[in-house]
């Protein structure tokens, strides 16, 4: 389970880059070339690519682990290949599994399939996926192996409890591509990014609550941070421009940077959407309601400034076995300082982002500190590769200890953010190798005990 | 520490540098069990980074490295000096830097990742000088590339910048752009010489690459890269212990054991810091520890049935010591500020003093103009020269901004005579002779040399220098090669075109001290392509008989 | 003018005294060395230090771990700063160039102190140790061109970019040369 790096409801690496693609023109004419067009935009801003397709695998034959409560979920080969991906599938099968998570031969799909996002699709544009899918992608025949979960109890009946309990989104009408810009935004966040996925926290069912929509959850060691409007808790003082350009390249100066999954979800899909419908989105992501954040009390990216006090230095050399760890400054100085400056502000282009002024340094959570600096962040837009080297356990570049990291995200916070945290190696640890997704997702009835169906996601 | 019962495997190397890591690597991945065993500690950058900051001399590569008292290595380039201990008359000019620790020299290198010239490899044939080596550039060619990929070289399109050694593919990563200084040193070249300026290929980053930066342009590959843009060996150490291969710091081979016929070497002894014996055996035994420390090892390991050392039926082991001594000379420039020390060391080369018919009577070399931060250089000599306050700062940044600084790589020639040997009156803390080696620069050198002042006094006039200061004598440039020289006849070579050894059927060896010539260009990537050859050699034989 | 200087002076005790009784920034891989908050020795070094450096704003816990340093190396440079503190005072000398001359005049070992002070603020190294990199003068006054190394903050490739002409300097040496040993590497 070592290659599997998220919870399964989350945005995955895929392999392939879907750069280049036509933005759909997205008129309502039924030519196949503008369906063909906008079916593959479509999925993009779905980010189908994420989960169906494995490192180094052909875009969308399957075969990626993800984990699940209850093992692996191996994602499946949706390529127009008949026998092994949904070449058979008609257009009224790709209906039900996209919007109402049901197979072809009736089972029901594992959640980590986000149908109940999908669900909000409009009819024309589950045939323009369809098309697409059909007719615009390679088929690979290639097996995917079959999900082998041992789930305790009946799934089709414990998935059937969750359906009820999880809220579809409605289906939405009409053309999507003449929608307002609200509306747009709407459909883009809830129909097709799934935003919510990540950003909402869940019950203890693991079903969203739509009454803290976007108000920022756990994601397996990140958090998917609030991003409601909240001036404290959220991005009150992000402008729809640092938005659109924090999904289009991955960076918004002064505010933000995406690593992590969000990195995946920005280098696989928002940056390749139009800048009208990541102004659509934006705009809607603005204006929904605000939450405050027990943990959040000022706008996380309004800590710090540049600070440089002199170097003074001990003037000794040590041994080359001497490999003693470093206090917090001298972690910073040794570690960090090259790129991000003595001073912390980045380099000129901000190509290497400040410090200070930067939500994952003033997050009064230190996840997703913590979390950039063991994984790195390597994250490839339009606009180009952008790659901070990972200080965890298989980085080339340093490999640094619990404890030290637990001490320079201290002195980083400290310095930049919000204050002391007072992180501990325990703490570091834990998130450097995450233990089991908590076990929640589709709870089994006690005493059903019927053998489970193979998985199809 | 590892027990003693259980220390065997298929292959055991002796060092981890570039050459030992990555044939680890090799076997490692193919399904073959490895030990490698290194002399010095593990190490890591941060500590590395900050010694360099808290070192007062900061040219001196090797004074971030204070090394084991039982794996020492050179504490400077200084004559005498308190390891490698040099003799003759050119001893100055031998007197090598290299590290002995887990990763090995690559920690601090300028990352220039050349290939040689076909020419390099027979350069008997060719030009009636030195030897031809026993394999051509051909046979290298496969192995360059995989080395290449391994280490994350950036380099020139061939067909805009022909380099001289054939490619069958390009650079895995396009070529590191020249800074300001660079390019009107290119300019100057261009248009006042009939010379030209190539961008040299180096192993550095100019994209992400292989879980590691972009180059940012610290100006410090050596003595060391602080976030790990440019290659060095211990990612090889990294990527091969992923794959299971076992790695042994502080464990110090004193002895090459063999079977009682002397064919097949069957363990290496080696000692801990606190001088506990341990014995390692395997099928296969690879010495890749640097040229010096590799002769050091076999001469150490000579008992009654090999006088003269292991592998030394020929007694050209330790012979034929080679580098490309070199010339520098810096001055300041009469014409517009350069700021030279902007982006990485070394980016541009004057390669056109690298090959022609000329070589039948001096040694190719290549031209470094040094893309070295001066501001340092520039404060002491402006205090030097009297100047205080407002002049002393109007002074500093007129010579930082002036200050050119040339060098060159000057071919040499093996020559038997210039060897090493163990010393007989110097030892470490366990006891094992510090390696001692008599130079004497080969005469097609010195003609090498004089053309390279003729041709540096030429670019001091276009650049209207002044305060020229030239470095005393030669000076080394950390390339040693030659001491277990390669060849087709046993009689008169230790190893031959696949580095195994002539007297010991499995025992194999790879590190410059395999070259035949020291070629045209920094010796690294060729280290790499021989130990990457090595590898396959071996998987050849261990996987398939 | 001497009013000016001494105004530098005083401002610079006051300065000291702030930073006796307040911590620096925790010295990297070191503590700083442990000066108490009244030194007179410290504040005639702070004094010549602004003359010879021609500099009115000068680090006082820089100074303070320069002045350690260089008096630990070489004791006598507590007396020979004094000399040129007196000297300072006494001619009423304003900058670095008068000073430096008039001390070299005064006493041939002078010239020695004035080198080390120089090395100090420029170089940042006191008795052969590094006291500060980064922070040290010679990097502050080619900031708008080149970074220390190992600090370089321009991006990749930043290197392509024009850095500032720079002018022929006019001005003198205020000081005999000295040989000029490059420390072999």
């Amino acid at each position: 389970m070592a290659d599997i790096k998220h919870i399964f409801w989350s945005l995955l690496l895929g392999g392939a880059v879907l750069g280049g693609l036509p933005i759909a023109s997205a008129h309502a004419e039924d030519d196949e070339q503008a369906l063909m067009a906008r079916g593959a935009y479509l999925a993009t801003a779905g980010d189908c690519v994420a989960c169906h397709t494995r490192p180094g695998g052909k875009p969308f034959a399957g075969g990626l682990e993800i984990a699940t409560p209850k093992g692996a979920v191996i994602s499946t080969n949706i390529t127009p290949d008949p026998q092994n991906g949904i070449g058979a599938y008609t257009l009224d099968d790709f209906e039900k599994a996209l919007r109402r998570g049901l197979r072809k031969d009736g089972a029901y799909l594992y959640p980590v399939m986000p149908y109940v996002s999908y669900a909000g699709l409009t009819d024309q544009d589950v045939r323009a996926l369809y098309t697409w899918f059909m007719h615009g992608v390679q088929p690979v025949a290639e097996k995917v192996p079959e999900t082998q979960i041992g789930f305790p109890g009946n799934i089709r009946m414990s998935m059937m409890a969750w359906n009820m309990l999880a809220e579809s989104e409605k289906p939405e009408t009409g053309d999507s591509s003449t929608y307002d810009k609200l509306r747009r935004g709407h459909y883009l966040a809830t129909a097709l990014e799934h935003c919510g996925t990540c950003h909402t926290p869940r019950n203890f069912m693991l079903v969203e609550q739509q009454d803290q929509y976007l108000a920022g959850s756990q994601l397996n060691g990140w958090f998917a941070p609030n991003i409601t409007p909240s001036n404290t808790g959220g991005i009150g003082d992000w402008s729809e421009d640092d938005l659109v350009a924090y999904l289009k390249t991955g960076h918004a100066k002064g505010r933000s940077q995406a690593a992590g999954p969000m990195g995946e979800a920005v280098e696989h899909s928002t940056s390749h959407l139009s800048d009208e419908d990541l102004h659509a989105l934006a705009a809607f992501i603005k204006q929904v309601p605000a939450h405050d954040d027990d943990m959040e009390h000022q706008a996380r990216d309004s800590f710090g400034t540049a600070t440089q006090e002199p170097d003074l230095r001990s003037g000794v050399v040590h041994r080359v076995d001497d490999l003693n760890e470093l206090d917090g400054p001298a972690l910073y100085d040794a570690n960090c300082a090259a790129c991000h400056g003595a001073n912390g502000a980045g380099t000129a282009d901000q190509y290497v982002p400040s410090l200070y002024t930067n939500s994952v340094v003033g997050s009064g959570r230190t996840d997703n500190l913590v979390m950039t600096i063991l994984e790195g962040v390597n994250r490839t837009t339009p606009s180009g590769h952008v790659s901070m080297p990972s200080f965890g356990s298989h980085s080339d570049v340093q490999r640094l200890s619990d404890e030290e990291i637990a001490r320079l995200v201290n002195y980083l916070t400290i310095r930049f953010g919000s204050g002391d945290h007072h992180l501990t190696a325990e703490q570091v640890g834990v998130m450097r190798q995450p233990p089991p997704v908590p076990a929640v997702a589709p709870a089994a009835p006690q005493g059903a005990a019927q053998p489970a169906p193979p998985g199809h996601t | 520490m590892p027990s003693d019962q259980n220390l065997s495997a298929d292959v055991v190397i002796v060092g981890s540098g570039v050459a030992g890591s990555s044939i680890a690597n090799e076997l490692v991945r193919a399904g073959l069990s490895v030990i490698v065993l290194e002399a010095g500690p593990r190490v890591d950058r941060q500590h590395f980074v900050e010694n360099f900051r808290n070192l007062e001399n900061k040219p001196s590569y090797q004074g971030p490295f204070p090394s084991t008292p039982w794996a020492p290595h050179p504490p400077n380039q200084m004559s005498p000096n308190k390891y490698l201990h040099t003799t003759g008359p050119d001893a100055e000019a031998y007197q090598q830097a290299y590290l002995r620790l887990m990763g090995g020299t690559t920690w601090h290198w300028a990352g220039c990742a050349w290939r040689y010239l076909p020419s390099d490899f027979e350069l008997k044939t060719r030009y009636g000088q030195g030897r031809d080596w026993a394999l051509t550039y051909d046979d290298l060619e496969p192995f360059y590339y995989q080395a290449e990929v391994m280490m994350g070289v950036c380099g020139p399109d061939p067909s805009v910048e022909d380099l001289g050694s054939p490619r069958r593919q390009p650079y895995p990563m396009e070529a590191l752009p020249l800074s300001y200084a660079g390019e009107e040193f290119r300019k100057l070249i261009t248009e006042k010489t009939p010379w030209r300026i190539v961008h040299e290929p180096q192993a550095r980053n100019t994209r992400p690459y292989d879980g590691r930066p972009t180059c940012e342009g610290h100006n410090n590959c050596m003595p060391i890269c602080p976030i790990g843009a440019m290659y060095n060996g211990s990612y090889s150490v990294y990527h091969a212990e992923a794959a299971g291969a076992q790695f042994i710091p502080n464990a110090v081979v004193y002895r090459i054991e063999r079977d009682a016929a002397n064919k097949k070497v069957t363990a290496v002894h080696y000692y801990d810091p606190d001088k506990g014996s341990h014995r390692v055996s395997g099928k296969y035994f690879v010495i890749a520890a640097h040229c010096i420390e590799t002769a050091k090892l076999l001469l150490l390991s000579a008992d009654e049935q090999s006088p003269d050392g292991v592998a030394n039926s020929s007694g050209h082991v330790g012979r034929n010591m080679m580098d490309h001594t070199g010339v520098q000379v810096t001055f300041i420039s009469g014409d517009k500020a350069l700021w030279p020390g902007r982006g990485p060391l070394e980016t541009n080369v004057i390669d056109n003093f690298r090959d022609g018919t000329w070589r039948n009577e001096r040694g190719a070399y290549l031209v470094h103009m040094v893309d070295d931060n001066q501001v340092d250089f520039a404060t002491q000599l402006a205090i030097s020269k009297g100047y205080v306050g407002r002049e002393l700062e109007e002074q500093i940044r007129y010579l930082a901004s002036h200050t050119v600084r040339l060098f060159s790589h000057n071919e040499a020639l093996p020559d038997p005579e210039n060897r090493l040997t163990l010393s007989k009156t110097e030892k470490d803390a366990l006891g094992i002779p510090h390696p001692q080696v008599y130079y004497k620069l080969p005469q097609y050198t010195v003609r090498s040399c004089d053309h390279t002042r003729s041709v540096f006094k030429q670019l001091i006039h276009l650049m209207h220098g002044t305060d020229e200061e030239w470095t005393p004598g030669y000076f080394p440039q950390d390339h040693p090669s030659g001491s277990t020289i390669m060849g087709v006849d046993p009689r008169d070579s230790v190893v031959d075109g696949h580095c195994r050894t002539h007297d010991h059927e499995n025992l194999f060896i790879a590190s410059s001290s395999v070259f035949s010539t020291v070629g045209t260009g920094n010796i690294t990537l060729t280290v790499a392509a021989i130990a990457l050859r090595v590898a396959d050699t071996l998987k050849k034989e261990l996987l398939h008989g | 003018m001497s009013l000016m200087r001494r105004d530098v002076l005083l401002s610079g005790i006051g300065a000291l005294a702030a930073w006796g009784g307040a911590s620096a920034e925790p010295a990297l891989g070191g503590s700083a060395p442990p000066v108490p908050a009244v030194d007179p020795g410290l504040a005639r070094f702070m004094a010549v230090s602004h003359c010879l450096t021609d500099r009115t704003e000068l680090d006082t816990a820089v100074g303070a771990a320069l002045y350690a340093g260089m008096v630990e190396a070489t004791p006598e440079r507590r007396a020979q700063v004094a000399a040129l503190y007196d000297l300072q005072e006494k001619h009423r000398l304003i900058t670095a160039s008068e000073l430096a001359k008039a001390g070299e005049k005064a006493d041939k070992s002078l010239k020695d102190a004035i080198h080390d002070i120089m090395i100090g603020w420029y170089r940042g190294v006191a008795g052969g140790k590094v006291v500060v990199y980064r922070t040290a003068l010679m990097f502050d006054i080619t900031k708008d061109a080149i970074y220390p190394k190992t600090y370089a903050a321009g991006g990749p490739f930043y290197w392509t970019t024009k850095p500032p002409e720079v002018a022929r300097p006019t001005g003198l040496p205020a000081l005999s040369p000295s040989p000029f040993v490059v420390e072999p590497t």
